[in-house]
This record gives C-alpha cells, sequence and structure tokens, in this order.
C-alpha cells in the first residue's frame, strides 16, 4: 500500500485537473458561444438597419385636413413602417405597411391634422426614422 | 503533498496541454470577434459609400412645355372694310379708296406713331427709401399716353431729393424696299405738377429721345429741353427734329425709339397746419400725346392719281388662346404699297405693331410677331396706303396662336455620370396633388423629353418634382403666365 499511494495521489491530481479544465472549458465555451450569437445578431441588425432606406416623396395635409404621403423604399430590403409622429407627437401607430424594395406606398390618415404646415416623421419596425414635412392644399 | 521528479513532470505536462488548449479557444473567438467587427465595419462603409453614390444624382429640367400653337382663321362675320370696297369675299378682295390729288413728289411712311406698339422699362429711384411716407416714380399710361408720374407724400421729414428714370419704347423697320432721303421726328409732351407742397426746392424733368439698335447701340439721341420748374401748371411743348440722316440706318434691320424721362426732386419741407408739422408733397405727371418718327422717300409712282388706301379689321374667336404671330397671304396690284399692321388697344384705339413696303406684284406672306401687350387683344387691322388706287387681296389672314396643352412635355437631362432612373412625377400646386409612376432611365448626360398626361392652369405656379430609383429628390418650379 505504501507503493501505490503516490500513483494514486498522482492519478487523482490528474482527474481533479481533467474535471477542473473540462469544467472551465465547457463554461468558457457556452459563454463564447452566447457571446457570438449577440455579436451575430448584432451585426445582422445593424447591417439591416444600414440597408434599410425610404423617404418621403411627397407629403401633404389634404383639403380635408387628413395626412397623405407617399413612402418610398429606396433601400434593398422590406421597409416597414410602424408609427407615424406628427411634430413629434405619436399620430399614427402599429400600422406596419410594408413596401419592398423599389416601390412605393400609400399612408393615409384618417385624422384630421390641426395646422397648415407639420413636420412628418416615420419610425421602421427596425426603428430607422424618415423624416419629411407637410404643408396644407388649400381647396 | 509534493510531487517530485517525473510526477511533477507529468502534472506540468498536463496542465500545460489544458492551458493551450484553454488558451486556443480564447484566442480563437478573439480572433473571430475582431472579425466580425471588420465585417459590420465593412458594411457600413460601404453602406455609407452607397449612399454618398446615391447623393451624386444630378438631373436637371430644361425646359416644361405645356403649350401647342394652332392658326386660328378669322371670324367671316367679323369683317369690316374700313377703307376701300370688298368685291370678294373668297378670297378678299378690296379696291382701294382714292383720297386727295396731285400726286408725285415725296412720299413718306410713319415708322413710329401714338398707336405704334409701345412698351417700357421699369423707372425706379435711386434706390433711397422714403423715409416716412411714400415715394413713387413709375411709367405709366396717362390719359392714355405713355408718360411717367413721380409721387411723394412724406410728413415729419425736413427735406428730401430723390432721382427717378425709366424709358419707353417703340420697334420699327427701317424700310428697305425705298429709297429713305429723310426722317423726321416730332414730339408734344405735356407736364402736369399738381398738389406742390414745400418751402423750397426744385422739380426737373429730362427728357432724351433715342434710336438705338437691336445691340441697344445708340444710332441717334437727342435730349430736349429740361424742363426745370416749379410752378408748371399744365404745360404743353412741341419739338420737331427733321433731317434725321437718314445714311445711318441699315435698311430692314430693326431699331427702337426710346423716349427716356428722368426726374429730380429736391424740397425742403414746408411748415403747414397744424404747426410745426412738416410735410412735403408732389404728385406730377409727364406725357407724351404726339410721337411721330416719318421716313421721306421719293414716290415712285404717277401724278395726279392721289393716295389710294384700303384697310380691314378682322375679328378672332381665340377660344382662350394667346396669338403669338400673326400669318397673312397678300397680294397686291401694284407696288408700292406700304402695309401697316395693328391691333385694337382699347375700343376703338388702334395701335400700330409693324409695317413695310410691299414692292413685288406677287403674293407675299408675312409672319409678324405679335407684342406682348397685344397678346389679349382679339381685333387687327391691316391698312395699305399707295401713290394712287390698287387691288389688295387677302388670301388668308390667320393668327398663331398658343393654348394650354393637355400634355405637358419635360425635358430632362441628366447632368451626371450615372444612370439615373426616374420612378416618380409630382406635379403639385396650391390646390392639387398629382402623381405619376415613371420609368424613365436616362444615360449619363442624356436628354431626354417625356410627355406627362397632365394639363396646367393658367395663372398658376407649380412645384414638379422628381424622384429617382436611388430615392433622390428633385425639386423645380414654373409658372404659368
Amino acid at each position: 500500500m505504501k507503493g501505490m499511494s503516490p500513483i494514486i495521489g498522482a492519478l487523482l491530481m490528474v482527474v481533479i485537473v481533467v474535471i477542473a479544465f473540462t469544467g472551465v472549458y465547457i463554461w468558457s465555451l457556452t459563454r463564447f458561444e452566447i457571446y457570438r450569437f449577440h455579436l451575430k445578431s448584432l451585426k445582422s441588425e445593424v447591417q439591416e438597419a444600414l440597408q434599410e432606406y425610404g423617404i418621403i416623396e411627397y407629403a401633404w395635409i389634404d383639403k380635408d385636413g387628413t395626412l397623405k404621403m407617399y413612402v418610398r423604399n429606396a433601400g434593398e430590403l422590406k421597409l416597414c413602417i410602424l408609427d407615424v409622429f406628427i411634430n413629434d407627437t405619436l399620430f399614427m401607430h402599429d400600422l406596419d405597411i410594408c413596401i419592398l424594395p423599389g416601390s412605393g406606398g400609400w399612408i393615409n390618415s384618417s385624422h384630421v391634422v390641426g395646422g397648415s404646415y407639420v413636420k412628418v416623421k416615420l419610425v421602421t419596425t427596425r426603428f430607422n426614422f424618415i423624416r419629411g414635412e407637410a404643408y396644407a392644399i388649400k381647396g | 503533498m509534493q510531487l517530485k521528479g517525473k510526477k511533477w513532470g507529468q502534472a506540468t505536462a498536463v496542465g500545460a496541454v489544458f492551458f493551450i488548449l484553454i488558451l486556443g479557444i480564447v484566442l480563437g473567438y478573439l480572433f473571430y470577434f475582431i472579425n466580425q467587427v471588420e465585417n459590420l465595419n465593412k458594411v457600413a462603409l460601404s453602406t455609407i459609400q452607397e449612399r454618398y453614390e446615391k447623393q451624386k444624382e444630378q438631373l436637371d429640367i430644361e425646359s416644361v412645355d405645356y403649350l401647342e400653337t394652332k392658326l386660328i382663321d378669322y371670324n367671316p362675320e367679323s369683317i369690316e372694310v374700313v377703307y376701300g370696297i370688298k368685291i370678294s369675299d373668297s378670297p378678299l378682295v378690296i379696291e382701294s379708296m382714292i383720297t386727295g390729288g396731285g400726286g408725285g413728289g415725296e412720299e413718306s411712311i410713319v415708322l413710329v406713331d401714338a398707336n405704334s406698339a409701345w412698351d417700357y422699362a421699369y423707372g425706379s429711384y435711386d434706390g433711397f427709401s422714403c423715409p416716412r411716407g411714400r415715394c413713387s416714380f413709375e411709367l405709366k399710361l396717362i390719359n392714355g399716353y405713355i408718360g411717367a408720374e413721380a409721387y411723394i407724400n412724406l410728413r415729419n421729414v425736413f427735406w428730401i431729393w430723390k432721382i427717378g428714370d425709366g424709358y419707353w419704347y417703340a420697334p420699327f423697320n427701317f424700310p428697305k424696299d425705298v429709297d429713305v432721303s429723310s426722317l423726321s421726328l416730332s414730339i408734344s409732351y405735356r407736364v402736369e405738377s399738381t398738389n406742390f407742397v414745400a418751402s423750397s426746392g426744385f422739380v426737373r424733368w429730362k427728357f432724351s429721345v433715342l434710336i438705338v439698335n437691336e445691340s441697344n447701340y445708340v444710332i441717334y439721341w437727342h435730349s430736349l429741353n429740361n424742363v426745370t420748374h416749379r410752378d408748371v401748371r399744365d404745360d404743353s411743348f412741341t419739338l420737331t427734329l427733321n433731317d434725321i440722316p437718314a445714311g445711318i440706318f441699315v435698311p430692314g434691320e430693326r431699331y427702337y425709339l426710346k423716349v427716356y424721362i428722368y426726374v429730380e426732386i429736391f424740397l425742403f419741407a414746408a411748415a403747414a397746419p397744424p404747426p410745426g408739422f412738416l410735410r412735403i408733397v408732389y404728385d406730377g405727371k409727364v406725357y407724351f400725346d404726339k410721337v411721330r418718327l416719318e421716313a421721306y422717300y421719293r414716290g415712285g409712282f404717277g401724278s395726279g392719281g392721289g393716295i389710294g388706301k384700303a384697310g380691314v379689321i378682322f375679328g378672332f374667336n381665340l377660344n382662350g388662346g394667346t396669338p403669338l404671330s400673326l400669318k397673312a397671304e397678300l397680294e397686291v396690284n401694284t407696288t408700292p404699297v406700304e402695309l401697316a399692321f395693328y391691333y385694337e388697344y382699347s375700343g376703338g384705339v388702334w395701335r400700330k405693331f409693324e409695317s413695310y413696303i410691299i414692292k413685288t406684284a406677287s403674293t407675299v406672306n408675312v409672319d409678324l410677331p405679335i407684342p406682348e401687350e397685344a397678346r389679349n387683344n382679339t381685333n387687327y387691322m391691316i391698312i395699305a396706303n399707295a401713290g394712287g388706287g390698287f387691288k389688295l387681296t387677302i388670301y388668308s389672314f390667320k393668327l398663331n396662336c398658343s393654348y394650354i396643352a393637355d400634355n405637358l412635355n419635360v425635358t430632362l437631362v441628366n447632368e451626371r455620370g450615372e444612370t439615373a432612373k426616374i420612378v416618380s412625377f409630382w406635379i403639385i400646386n396650391a390646390s392639387k396633388v398629382w402623381r405619376s409612376d415613371l420609368n424613365v432611365a436616362l444615360a449619363p448626360l442624356e436628354k431626354r423629353t417625356i410627355q406627362i398626361n397632365y394639363r396646367v392652369e393658367r395663372g398658376t405656379r407649380y412645384l414638379i418634382r422628381i424622384v429617382t430609383e436611388k430615392g433622390n429628390v428633385f425639386d423645380y418650379y414654373i409658372s404659368i403666365p
């Protein structure tokens, strides 16, 4: 037994070291995978947000006081309009009007806009802003 | 426990292997992270580059043509023969009437007179605004004649010194088919000065007559006597300038007779009721009721026949059109015959806008531009004069009129070195918004005219907006008179 203890001790040490390093490895692998996932999705979101590009071709307050505008998707991804702000106040929300790349689409409000000139801001589902302005058309 | 010798070495080896493994993992992910960030930066840079490239598009609208022209015939029922006798309707033939007698000798042609198409350059003051009150100097028709008015009404101002000037002008063609021996210019003008309130000072009117060519080079110039006055009331002056050398004119060339009007007002305030209330008032007018530039030439036709004269008034139904030119096909059976064309300035008042002499007894086509101020007129008159009886045949007498077309012809130019694709066309005025899809690609520096199915309205200002596929917006403004 006296001759066995150094061997057992060495084996135990190897086992403990292996288990400890395996634990460290698995933990670090998991963490790195999580970071990788976040980094990948962040990169994808930033990339998409950069590639999203829309303009308000023209916006006006019609004779009945409603807001009308034509939005063009000049980017490379589908553009979805979520909210419309008038003079930095939420005017229309949860619209989810989507426009394919190279196309345009109308956004018409059912509510009446006050005043003869307003600043218009559209918020996309990727949280980009499209800014414009609208003047009243006189009857 | 203490490891010794071989065992210590084994533990170190195992530890080193795992350390290298862990280090490898860490470095691997570090490089992956750096790679991902680099990719992201590349995407950001390329997107910024794309946006920059998009902004490099430049489109220009070279012209917007909203008019179409039509030849309008006169209304047959409107014809009124003012001199001579109508002997046929189709073609219209007028036998001249004969006036006077004696014939031969020197004849004359009126190049410019009060009935000519006078136009003016806006007069202006010296640029100083009037301190407390109203000052104006403007060229205007006064009692139907060309002239100018200076008006001042100031309060609480001690003195004023103002200069205003401007000119009227009338075009004429120097006769090319006759040997003009001399010209004469007679001018009669009136100065009416009213409501002159000031304690001291003067008002000085100056007039000049000039003849310039189309390059605005002065051919002839004469300053009329200055009218320095304070108490001038309703005075008139007449000046006749004979023997203007005909040799300085080029036959057939166009010239302009200019009447230049200048006023200098220097007045001190008068103390007028209520006491201490400073006031300067001046209202002065000047107008030219007789202006006549005549060219004299030796008549080449018989003696004793008197002056033959034929004249017809034509009425047109313009239906919203704007006359641009008068096109006529005429023939006379004897030469020379002087033709003068008039438009009706106001009820019964006619203004001459063109004249020339026919020297050939064959069919003559005339194409005369209608002066700006005549472009609402529906009645036009032709008067023919000759040194004896003649027959005037009018095969056609038409107005070339412009109308608002149902379509717009828009000429676009791609000013840059990349193809630009236009996808939207907007036309907007104060009350209407109109949009059309377009699919027009313009190669670098290409110019193209596109037809837009939209009818504009007169008296309106429009915004034209063009949108490209890359999301660039180009705005242009047009005014429809």
